[in-house]
Parts: C-alpha cells; structure tokens; sequence
C-alpha cells in the first residue's frame, strides 16, 4: 500500500512538472513548432464562405481559375494599353508630368522597387541580380541615354528592350513617367534639369520659419 | 462488496476526474487561440521558393513581386511572367524552375497555398495598412528572414485591436525592404513619426456615426495626403485606426 502510493506520487508529480512545462512554453508566445497541416478550425462559423476570391480557384471555369484574363481588345479603365512602336516613341508618347517633389519622390521609390535589382541605385548596372547570372545592362547614365528622349525611355520601361521584359504591368502609366524624371535626376548627378530649387527644402524652411513665429508669438 | 480498498478507489477516481475536467478545459480555453493553432503554419509550396534569398540577399523588394498591394485590398500572388522577369536568364536550366517554365509555356498558374487567411467576413484593407506606412512585418514578420513563409502573429481580432489602440507600441514602420512609398518623407522621419507622432488612444480626430443604433459608434478621420499630380498614389497621414466594428466587418 504504501509503496503504490509513493509510486503514485511520484509519476503525478514529474506528470505535472512536464504539464507546466508544456503550457508555460506553449503561452510564452513564441512559436515551438511549425506545421504544414492548416490552422484547426472547431467552428468555423462563416470563416469559409463560399464565394469567388482573389487568385483562389473556381470549378465554375474550365480553366479551374476564379481570376479571368481580360478578354482580346480590353482596354484599363483609367489608362491605355501600351501600343506605341519604337520608330514613333519618340513623337508619340509625351510627357506632361510635372516636375514636382512628389513626383521625384515617387519615381525614386518605384525606381528603387523595380529597376535596382539590376540597374543598381546609381542606374549604372551591375545590380544584385546582375551577380547572381542575368545581362549586366547599359548603363542608364551614359551619354547615349541622357540624349535619349523621355518618350523613348518611357517605350524601354513600357515596352521592354532586348532581355529586359515590359513594366507595364507593374508601372502604371503616370509611375512609368515619374521613374523617367527620376533617371534624368540620376543622369544630372542628383536634382532634375528643369527643377531648380530643392522644393523640399524651401517647404521646410516655410515650416520651419512658420512654427518659429507661432512659437515667438505664443511666448509674447 | 465494500472492500477496505474501495475509499481509497473512489478518492483516486475523484481525483483523476478533477484533474482530466482541467487538463480539457485548459486546452479549450487555451489551445484554440489563434496564436497556438494558426501561428506557426508553414505549408509546403510547389516551388522551394525563398524569401530569404531574394528579399534578404538580393534586396528585391517585397512590392517589385506584390504590386498591388498599395493599390487593391488584396495584395496578390506575382503572375508568373513576373519570375520569368529574371528566370529566363538566371538558374534558367535548374530543375527548381522547372515548374515555373511550366507553367510559362502552358499558361496555367502554379497552385501557390495560402499562408496568411482571414475570415471572410473581415474585410481587410492592404492598400490602407501600406499607404499609412505600416510596414509588412507589422502582421506577416520579417519575411526576408524566412526560407519558408511561416504564419507568426496570430492575425485574431484582438491582436488587430492592439495596433490600432496603440500604433506607437505595435505598428512596425515602413521600412527600405518592402518598397513602400513613403512621400516626401524618408524611412528614417516616417518611423519617428510613427513612434512619436500618431496619436494615442483617444487622442484622434473621432467623428461619430450617425443615426447608428450602436452607443460609440463611429470612425477615426484620416487626412489624405494631397498629390501635385491627380492620379499620383501618395501616403495617406499616420493616424489612429478605427475601433468601430463597421470598419471592417460590412
């Protein structure tokens, strides 16, 4: 008798040890394990409705996809399917953007999304992508390319040239043009040809200046 | 019939009934939360693809594949023509990129599984989270760290709530990886913002819903950055998110 309780007490104790254990590291809120098998769902409520989601897939098609192509002779609604030949770049497509700090500042970030894998951040080449086995580029600052017309960079982004593929779909029209006033900033050595003052600089000398005399008054 | 062991019998019973009822009602309680049975999935995808090599080592940021995520509620999956972008010259010939040239010549997408899901009656909002700034680490970790994309927040209504009730503490700022557009602000200001700047709770700008049954009803206002050009995406201003339950469940 008294030997089984002992036993007893013993397997409920450790029993009990690993328990905790278990839940204290469990609830810690670190992630112990991974799991392909998807999340359990008791009740699922209406978690999984039955309806058409994006990219999900469809038995309602033959193709089996939920996300149609669009069909032959669509046009964007805000926009134009990109249909200019490179003879007519030139003359065709103008650009009648602005030269604005939020444009600069926009074509910077799209630049630096879509073109620094392998034209690099100074547009010169030998990307990170470039490394890796893909055709080191011309360079985007070679007098070659400052010559060039905004038309004609705008048909190399829409377009594609050579092993580079079209961004047209990545770019929207308007992004396309802001990353062509950012390459003549990166052809200029770091402000754009048309654009004399540093806006960004001016707008925060104004707030500077207005928060100063607010500031004055306020202690008056 | 009553032998001497039988007190002895119906104590241990007793017990072990008590300690069974607590062992089930700690895993229900516990064990069905979101952070232990959803955090942590990391399903098999068809193609060993590795965040970690292209987002970490090659800095390809998060929006040069998922572009449409400042755009659109759904930040998507790249179609494959987007890989082809630089596969059709690099590793073109390995047999991990078989079936990505598969699918290239036969046009039929590749099957990729759904880490990150929400319930359908959420209507989440990408393009909002982006344009004010919140960068993807925020719900989705630091994915440029991951060979394998594994679920780590618990993506439950109450961990939402913590973000927008307490953006200083919780919202991970746009950061360089992702790509996100961050006006005429640099990564740097945009994140002193965020931990200085954004309002606390009920601090905001609180319009009230009107003719609305539910008491507290209502929206945090959020300025909307004015672009020079019409037309241009630009980030909206860091605010408080709304708590009202019509914000996301309509």
């Amino acid at each position: 008798m008294a030997t089984n309780k002992r036993k007893f007490g013993f397997w409920s104790v450790v029993g009990l040890v690993l328990f905790t254990l278990f839940w204290v590291g469990l609830l810690s809120g670190n992630i112990l394990w991974t799991s392909d098998t998807p999340p359990l769902e008791i009740i699922d409520d209406m978690d999984n409705q039955q309806k058409v989601k994006a990219q999900a897939p469809s038995s309602f098609f033959a193709d089996g996809k939920a996300t149609r192509d669009p069909v032959e002779y669509t046009v964007p609604r805000n926009g134009t399917k990109y249909n200019v030949s490179l003879d007519d770049a030139d003359t065709k497509n103008i650009n009648s953007i602005p030269v604005t700090a939020e444009v600069l500042a926009r074509g910077k970030n799209r630049f630096e999304t879509m073109c620094t894998p392998c034209h690099n951040h100074d547009g010169k080449g030998n990307g990170l992508v470039v490394q890796k086995g893909f055709a080191n580029p011309p360079s985007l600052v070679r007098p070659d390319a400052v010559a060039y017309t905004d038309g004609r960079i705008f048909h190399v982004i829409s377009a594609g040239q050579n092993i580079m593929s079209s961004y047209a779909d990545k770019l929207s029209e308007l992004d396309r043009w802001c990353v062509v006033h950012y390459i003549r900033v990166l052809q200029n050595g770091g402000t754009h040809p048309k654009m004399t003052a540093a806006p960004k600089t001016e707008k925060d000398n104004q707030t500077t200046a207005q928060a100063g005399t607010a500031k004055a008054a306020s202690a008056q | 019939m009553f032998t001497a062991k039988t007190n002895q019998r119906s104590k241990t019973t007793i017990l072990a009934g008590l300690a069974l009822l607590g062992f089930i009602s700690i895993v229900s309680y516990f064990g069905f939360d979101n952070a232990v049975t959803d955090v942590g999935y990391r399903p098999e995808q068809p193609i060993p693809f590795s965040h970690k090599l292209h987002a970490g080592e090659l800095e390809i940021k998060c929006m040069y594949c998922h572009t449409s995520v400042e755009k659109s509620k759904h930040s998507t999956v790249p179609a494959t023509s987007t890989c082809m972008n630089c596969h059709v010259a690099v590793k073109a010939e390995s047999p991990k990129i078989a079936k990505i040239k598969e699918s290239w010549e036969t046009g039929k997408p590749l099957e990729w599984r759904k880490v990150h899901k929400l319930p359908d009656y959420v209507n989440f909002s990408h393009a909002r989270h982006i344009r004010a700034r919140v960068d993807c680490a925020s719900c989705h970790g630091e994915v440029e760290k991951m060979g394998v994309v594994t679920q780590m927040k618990p993506l439950s209504m109450g961990w939402c709530l913590d973000c927008h009730r307490n953006p200083q503490a919780n919202v991970v700022p746009a950061r360089e990886i992702s790509g996100i557009f961050t006006g005429l602000d640099s990564y740097e200001e945009t994140a002193k913002k965020i931990k200085n700047e954004s309002p606390s709770r009920g601090e905001g700008k609180w319009i009230p819903m009107k003719d609305c049954a539910i008491e507290g009803a209502g929206v945090y206002e959020h300025e909307v950055g004015k672009a020079s050009v019409a037309g241009l995406v630009m980030p909206k201003k860091l605010a408080l998110g709304p708590e009202n339950c019509g914000a996301c469940h309509y």
